[in-house]
C-alpha cells in the first residue's frame, strides 16, 4: 500500500543525503544502507561500495558482517574502504560511482561535504547509474546537492520477541517533490527489499490510513 | 674496489677515527684479516695476515667484524647504479664489479668519458677508491684493474697484460711458489714460452686462464638480471624534468612491455617504473594488481593514481636520465573473448575497481568481510584486504537468517565500559554510555556466550548479553562480563540500526 513517502523512500536517486539524530549513529546507518539497496535490479547483483571516513570508524564502530543481514545485506558483497581523511574518502565514492559495475556507494562520515564536492558525485552517479547516499554523523545541515535529505533516528520498537525488523523515524528535510517536513515510521522488510509503514504521521492534518505491519 | 668493506662501514655508521681499520673474519679458526682500509694497507697490513701479526705490527687498531653479507648488499646496490651504464653488470667477489659495456661506449661519447661518469658515480655513492679497467675480455680487465699501476687502464691488446707480475692469474699458492722458483716474474715470461710445458705442469685450466687474460679466448659475464625480459627503457639524450614528457615516455615504455608481453600470451601482475635522476638516485616505483592484465590503458591508470597519492612526490630533480619499465611477476593469461555472462565482465570490473582503491589508498584499507568459525562475537568475522582475497562464499544463508537480528550492525573492537542500573532481577534498567543517560524500555536477553577455552582468558569472562532499546529508541547490545571476581562489569559491545 502506498503512503505519501513512498515515492521518496522506495525510488532510486543519484545522490541521498542521511543525517544522524544524536546519538542514533546506528539507525542512520541501517536506514541510509537499506535506502542504498533500493532498486536493486537483477542486472548488478554483486557489490556496494562503503566507504568510511576514519573519525566515523571511531565514532560508530566497526562494520560487523553478521549484522548486515538484519538488512537483508550479503556481507559478501561489500567492499569496505577506510579512508584517512575526508578527501580520501571522496575520492574512493568518486571512484566508486565511476565504476558501472557497482549498485550502490555509501559514504559515511562525520564531517560535512560541500556543495562543490556532492556535484562532482552526483554527476558522476548520473553518468553511470550508481546511487550514491551519504550518511552524516550529527551536526549541523548544511547546503549540497543532494536530491532528497533525511534526519533520521530509530523508533521504538516495544517488541518483546526481538522479531521485529528494524524500523526508523525519518523526517525529510529536503525534497525535489515538495514533501519537506513530513516525517514517518517506516520499517524495512528485507526480504522484499523496501520500505513499508508501520504509522504514518504528517505535518498537515489530513489523516492517513497506515497499515500496521503484520 | 679495494678498500669496499671500510667505505661500507663508512656509509653505514659514519663515524670516522684516526685509527686504521681492519676487518676480521675467522678462518679455520684463526682470526685473519679479511679486509683492510687505506690507511693500514700504507701501515704494511695485508689481507690474509693474521690478527695477532698485524696487532703486533699496529698496537693500535680498529678491529670490526667482517659482514659478507653487508658488503654484498652494498655491492649489489652498487651494480644497480651501473645499470644506467649497460644492461649487463655482474658482481666480481669480492669486491669488484664486471660490466660488458659493448657497444654502450658511444653513448658516452667514449670509454674515457664513460669510466670517468662510473666512477663519479661510485664515489657519490660512497666509494672512496675505484680502480677502472677497460679491456677485450672479462679476465684481462680483472687483472688490469686489481693489478696494474696505471688507473683507469683503457687495454686494446696485451701489451699492458704482459708488464703484470704473475700473481695476476689469481692461481693456487702451490702454483705461484713454483712459478716464483721458476724465475717467472712477469707474465709475459709465461706467455713467450710453449704454452704445453705449462699444461703439463699445471692444469690446463691455468693455460686457458692464461689464454683468456691475455685475450686470446674470450667468455662472457654473466650478468644479474638475467629473468627480466619484458622490460623497456629510454635513455635521454638530456635529462628530462617536465612531468608531460615523462607521462609520454612512461605511456610508450607501458605499450611496449604489453606488446613483449602480448607475444608471450602472459599478463602482468607487479609491475616497476625505474627512474634514474642524472644525479644518481634511483627510484622504483611498483604497481600490483590482483589480475594479470596487459592492457596500457589500466596500468598506466593505476600508475597516475599511484603517482598521485605518493607521500614522498617524484622529484625529477635535474631531470630524469633513463626511465625504465619491467614487468617483474607474469602469468599465463589468455584474452578470452567476450562471454555473454555479464556477471563475469562485473567481476572484473570491481576488481580492476579494487586495484585502483589499492593502489591509491593501500591494501590494507581496502577490504572484504570474511566468516571465522568462532561464537566468541568479536572473532566471527575478519576483515581482508579485498585485493588478495575474492568474495568469500562462506557467509552460509542458513546459519546468518537464523540470526537476523540477533547481531548488531556495528560493533566495537574494545567493548566500551558503561554504567548499568540494574532492576531487583537483574535486568538493565538505565545505562550511562558516553556520558549520556538512557533510560531503556526493553531489554532482551540475556544470551549467554562463554569464552573459549582453549584460549588465554580474555578480561571479559562469560557474557550475559542484552539486547536493549531505550525509550528513544536506540538500540544497544550490552553485555555483564563477570571475571574472576564477583563484581560484574557492563560493557557496550556494539549498536543496532
Amino acid at each position: 500500500m502506498s503512503f505519501p513517502l513512498d515515492s521518496l523512500l522506495n525510488a532510486s536517486f543519484s545522490l541521498r543525503e542521511v543525517i544522524a539524530g544524536p546519538g542514533h549513529a546506528g539507525a542512520a546507518l541501517g536506514f541510509g544502507l537499506a535506502l542504498a539497496m533500493q532498486g536493486r535490479a537483477a542486472a548488478r547483483p554483486a557489490g556496494l561500495l562503503w566507504v568510511r571516513e576514519a573519525a566515523a570508524v571511531a565514532e560508530a564502530g566497526g562494520v560487523y558482517g553478521p549484522g548486515l543481514n538484519a538488512l537483508g545485506l550479503s556481507p559478501n558483497t561489500c567492499i569496505v574502504v577506510e579512508a584517512r581523511s575526508l578527501i580520501d574518502g571522496l575520492r574512493a565514492t568518486l571512484e566508486g560511482a565511476r565504476c558501472a559495475a557497482l549498485h550502490a556507494v555509501v559514504l559515511e562520515t562525520v564531517a560535512p561535504i560541500d556543495l562543490t564536492a556532492s556535484r562532482r558525485l552526483k554527476l558522476a552517479s548520473e553518468k553511470s547509474g550508481v546511487d550514491i547516499v551519504l550518511i552524516r554523523h550529527g551536526g549541523r545541515v548544511t547546503p549540497n546537492a543532494a536530491q532528497v535529505r533525511w534526519r533520521v533516528q530509530g523508533a521504538p520498537l516495544m517488541d518483546p520477541d526481538g522479531r521485529r525488523p528494524p524500523t526508523f523515524e525519518a523526517v525529510v528535510l529536503k525534497s525535489s517533490s515538495g514533501l519537506d517536513g513530513r516525517s514517518c515510521i517506516v520499517e524495512w522488510d528485507h526480504e522484499r527489499q523496501c520500505f513499508s509503514q508501520t504509522v504514518s504521521q504528517s505535518v498537515d492534518a489530513v489523516p492517513v490510513v497506515g497499515s500496521l505491519a503484520a | 674496489m679495494p678498500f669496499l668493506s671500510s667505505d661500507r662501514w663508512q656509509r653505514e655508521t659514519g663515524s670516522s677515527t684516526d685509527l686504521p681499520r681492519v676487518f676480521v673474519a675467522k678462518v679455520k679458526g684463526v682470526s685473519q684479516l679479511a679486509a683492510v682500509d687505506a690507511r693500514a694497507l700504507a701501515a704494511g697490513l695485508r689481507t690474509g695476515m693474521a690478527l695477532a701479526d698485524a696487532r703486533a705490527r699496529l698496537p693500535r687498531l680498529h678491529a670490526v667484524a667482517a659482514d659478507p653479507s653487508a658488503d654484498g648488499a652494498f655491492i649489489a646496490h652498487l651494480g644497480d647504479l651501473s645499470l644506467a651504464f649497460t644492461p649487463s653488470v655482474a658482481l666480481d667477489p669480492p669486491n669488484g664489479l664486471a660490466l660488458d659495456i659493448t657497444g654502450c661506449s658511444h653513448l658516452f661519447a667514449g670509454e674515457a668519458m664513460l669510466a670517468a661518469r662510473l666512477e663519479k658515480t661510485l664515489c657519490a655513492a660512497g666509494v672512496s677508491v675505484v680502480r677502472l679497467a677497460v679491456a677485450p675480455t672479462p679476465d684481462m680487465a680483472r687483472a688490469l684493474a686489481r693489478f696494474s699501476p696505471v688507473n683507469p687502464c683503457f687495454a686494446e691488446d696485451d701489451v699492458l697484460v704482459r708488464a703484470l707480475p704473475v700473481a695476476a692469474l689469481e692461481c693456487a699458492e702451490d702454483d705461484a711458489t713454483a712459478l716464483r722458483r721458476a724465475g717467472l716474474k712477469t707474465i709475459a715470461e709465461i706467455a713467450d714460452r710453449p704454452s704445453l710445458l705449462f699444461t703439463a705442469r699445471f692444469t690446463s685450466a691455468f693455460t686457458a686462464k692464461l689464454a683468456r687474460i691475455l685475450g686470446e679466448e674470450d667468455n662472457r659475464i654473466t650478468p644479474r638480471d638475467k629473468r627480466v625480459r619484458y622490460r623497456a627503457e629510454q635513455r635521454c639524450a638530456e635529462p628530462v624534468a617536465s612531468h608531460d614528457v615523462i607521462a609520454g615516455l612512461l605511456s610508450d615504455l607501458v605499450a611496449s612491455v604489453c606488446a613483449q608481453l602480448g607475444e608471450r600470451s602472459v599478463g602482468g601482475r607487479i609491475f616497476t617504473g625505474i627512474f634514474m635522476r642524472a644525479d644518481g638516485v634511483v627510484r622504483r616505483i611498483r604497481v600490483e594488481t590482483s589480475q594479470p592484465t596487459r592492457t596500457p590503458d589500466v596500468i598506466l591508470r593505476l600508475y597516475r593514481d599511484r603517482l598521485e597519492t605518493l607521500a614522498d612526490p617524484l622529484d625529477p630533480g635535474f631531470g630524469f636520465d633513463v626511465i625504465c619499465f619491467e614487468a617483474i611477476r607474469v602469468e599465463p593469461w589468455i584474452e578470452s573473448q567476450g562471454t555473454f555472462n555479464a556477471q563475469d565482465d562485473q567481476k572484473d570490473k570491481v576488481a580492476q575497481l579494487v586495484d585502483r582503491l589499492s593502489t591509491m589508498f593501500g591494501r590494507e584499507r581496502v577490504m572484504r568481510l570474511h566468516p571465522l568459525d568462532s561464537h566468541v562475537p568479536e572473532r566471527a568475522q575478519t576483515m581482508l584486504p579485498a585485493a588478495l582475497s575474492a568474495s568469500s562464499q562462506e557467509w552460509g544463508q542458513g546459519a546468518l537468517q537464523a540470526q537476523a537480528g540477533l547481531r548488531p550492525l556495528l560493533i566495537y573492537a574494545r567493548p566500551h565500559p558503561i554504567d548499568v542500573k540494574s532492576d531487583a532481577n537483574d535486568r538493565p534498567e538505565s545505562v550511562r554510555w558516553r556520558r549520556v543517560t538512557h533510560r531503556i524500555a526493553q531489554a532482551i536477553g540475556p544470551e549467554r556466550i562463554a569464552e573459549e577455552w582453549w584460549r588465554p582468558p580474555s578480561d571479559y569472562g562469560t557474557r550475559d548479553y542484552y539486547r536493549v532499546e531505550s525509550s528513544e529508541g536506540r538500540r544497544f547490545w550490552i553485555f555483564c562480563g563477570a571475571s574472576g571476581d564477583e563484581r560484574q562489569r557492563w560493557f557496550l559491545h556494539g549498536v543496532f540500526s
